[in-house]
């Protein structure tokens, strides 16, 4: 698996996604510090929820795992080198876990450590908090990365669909929409950080699900979706 | 090779009734055959359904119908199988960050052989790509990137290879190379299949051939068998002697002979639908008339004539 895992990284960290990617990710960094120093007069509770709810949870973070994930099999399909990996002697989950982990780690761990210096900025230097804006964007890029690597591998059109999605489903209609929380990887990722700490995001934030909810949904999307890569690369036609 | 329900037994590699559409679109219509071991090529023009018929017997495409084994087993869907097979697919594409070393340990390693550096040694000596092994395969020329995939293909020594259109973008030299390297990996034992779409690729390597046109398997066996089963056009042979124009009045007795004529060289043109009765009376006629034979060349005992015949037909 480690073949394939290193073989997805080098893919995924080309040089011109990786710039637009770091400078993505670095974006709520760079806010939140300048926020901080400008005195803005917003008190922490604000400035946490404009930069980690409406930026980095809403947008940044789906925005990074789209660009990876859909590339993590997209590449392959495009380049026609997938077939490299499927006429081998390779259990299917062989390649879909690496490749997965390979998005999440990439991908999770850029806006985890985005986003915690974010929230550490945003929260006048609170390392706890930064510790847990990481981990619940760590654990919410995970989702992400498992439903759009799945989507990679369903369709050329898959970063075109993944960002309507995130934008529509995730950032408009889950925002505004308490009914459909139980369907929305940024619900279950605001709900981890909530549950966590409870001073991450106020009662103006819809919809908030308990810890336990968040983790649950997480789990549930990320197995769900790594179960349907795999069903699709044992079933597909390999171009 | 048997074809369309022969017995199977032994066979490497044993296609029964397959077909393949998308949509309405049928690519691969009702094929069975057999294959052994030895050379075999899969010829047709571009668009026949040799890379869909051949991604059927791979693995990567399921059959819309029908059923594909390999060495007795399914081939979808059983990862397992593919110790024994090599595959070079047609795509060209290959990782190029990676150099032609790395590439071929690449597949070394998912293969699970046990001794990485001389398997890889071994096949990219095959390849005759020793001198450049250390290039990013990015810069490769196509030809070059071509050997690099064959190596990659037989880098676990396997019984079975499948080959789509290795020659393309190949110059004389890499293609000469390739097919005395194909030729004795059959003469090896191996069961090789080769798609192409040119005839003297084909004709060059394989013992047998499997003619697809427009989705059908037109024809199977050896080339000149086929051919000599397709005697309802008769042969063309060009026949140089001493006296053309006596001879000719001799040859136009016989009962296999369709038609005789001399052409502008002086050599006489002679169409029979039974080559080897006419190569046993020619040289009786022309003794018995005093002629001397200088030569006896049939016109169109080549793949060629047998692709157009089948294309016309």
């Amino acid at each position: 698996m480690m073949l394939v895992f290193s073989l997805t990284m080098r893919q995924l960290l080309g040089r011109t996604r990786l710039t637009w990617i770091v400078l993505l990710a670095a974006a709520p960094a760079v806010l939140a510090a300048w926020m901080n120093l400008a005195d803005t007069g917003l008190t922490v509770t604000d400035m946490t929820n404009i930069i980690m709810s409406n930026l980095v949870i809403s947008a940044v973070l789906p925005v990074v795992i789209v660009l990876l994930a859909i590339a993590a099999f997209g590449n392959e399909l495009e380049d026609r080198t997938l077939s490299y990996l499927m006429l081998k002697p390779v259990p299917r989950w062989k390649i879909a876990v690496p490749k997965l982990l390979a998005t999440v780690i990439a991908g999770g761990g850029l806006v985890a450590l985005s986003g915690g210096i974010a929230a550490y900025f945003a929260s006048d230097g609170d390392v706890s908090r930064a510790l847990v804006a990481a981990l619940g964007l760590f654990l919410g890029a995970s989702a992400y990365a498992a439903a759009f690597t799945w989507l990679g591998l369903l369709t050329t059109q898959g970063l075109a669909f993944g960002l309507l999605y995130a934008f529509i489903w995730e950032a408009s209609l889950a925002n505004f929409l308490s009914g459909i929380k139980f369907l929305s990887i940024r619900q279950y990722t605001m709900g981890v950080m909530h549950g966590l700490e409870p001073s991450f995001f106020d009662d103006r934030v819809n919809g908030l699900l308990s810890l336990q909810a968040g983790l649950i949904g997480i789990a549930v999307v990320f197995a769900l979706f790594l179960a349907l890569t795999i069903r699709r690369l044992r079933t597909m036609d390999v171009p | 090779m048997t074809t369309n329900g022969a017995a199977a037994s032994e066979a490497t590699i044993s296609v029964r009734n397959v077909s393949k559409w998308y949509g309405d679109v049928v690519s691969v219509n009702d094929v069975s055959f057999d294959v052994h071991p030895g050379v075999t090529g899969l010829l047709g023009p571009n668009g026949a359904g040799k890379t869909t018929l051949l991604r059927m017997i791979n693995g990567l495409a399921e059959p819309s119908g029908g059923s594909v084994t390999m060495l007795g087993e399914a081939v979808r869907n059983n990862p397992g199988i593919y110790r024994r097979i090599g595959v070079m697919p047609e795509q060209e594409a290959v990782y190029p960050f990676l150099t032609g070393r790395q590439f071929v340990e690449l597949n070394a390693k998912l293969q699970g052989v046990s001794d990485i550096a001389s398997a890889t040694d071994r096949a990219i000596g095959l390849a005759d790509l020793a001198d450049t092994q250390g290039r990013a395969v990015g810069g490769y020329s196509r030809g070059m990137r071509q050997r690099i995939r064959l190596a990659a293909a037989v880098v676990h020594d396997p019984p079975v290879l499948l080959l789509d259109e290795p020659l393309s973008g190949a110059d004389p030299r890499q293609r000469m190379h390739f097919q005395e390297t194909i030729r004795r990996l059959g003469a090896e034992g191996r069961t090789i299949v080769i798609s192409s779409h040119i005839l003297e690729e084909v004709e060059a390597m394989a013992d047998q051939i499997l003619l697809i046109l427009a989705g059908k398997l037109a024809a199977a066996g050896d080339y000149r068998s086929i051919r000599e089963k397709l005697n309802e056009r008769p042969f063309m042979v060009k026949i140089g002697s001493s006296d053309s124009r006596s001879l000719a009045a001799g040859l136009v007795r016989l009962d296999t002979v369709v038609s005789v004529e001399v052409d502008g060289d002086g050599a006489i043109r002679l169409l029979s639908r039974d080559v080897h009765s006419v190569q046993q009376a020619v040289p009786k006629i022309a003794h018995d008339l005093g002629i001397t034979l200088f030569r006896f060349e049939p016109l169109d005992d080549s793949l060629e004539s047998v692709f157009s015949y089948l294309t016309e037909r």
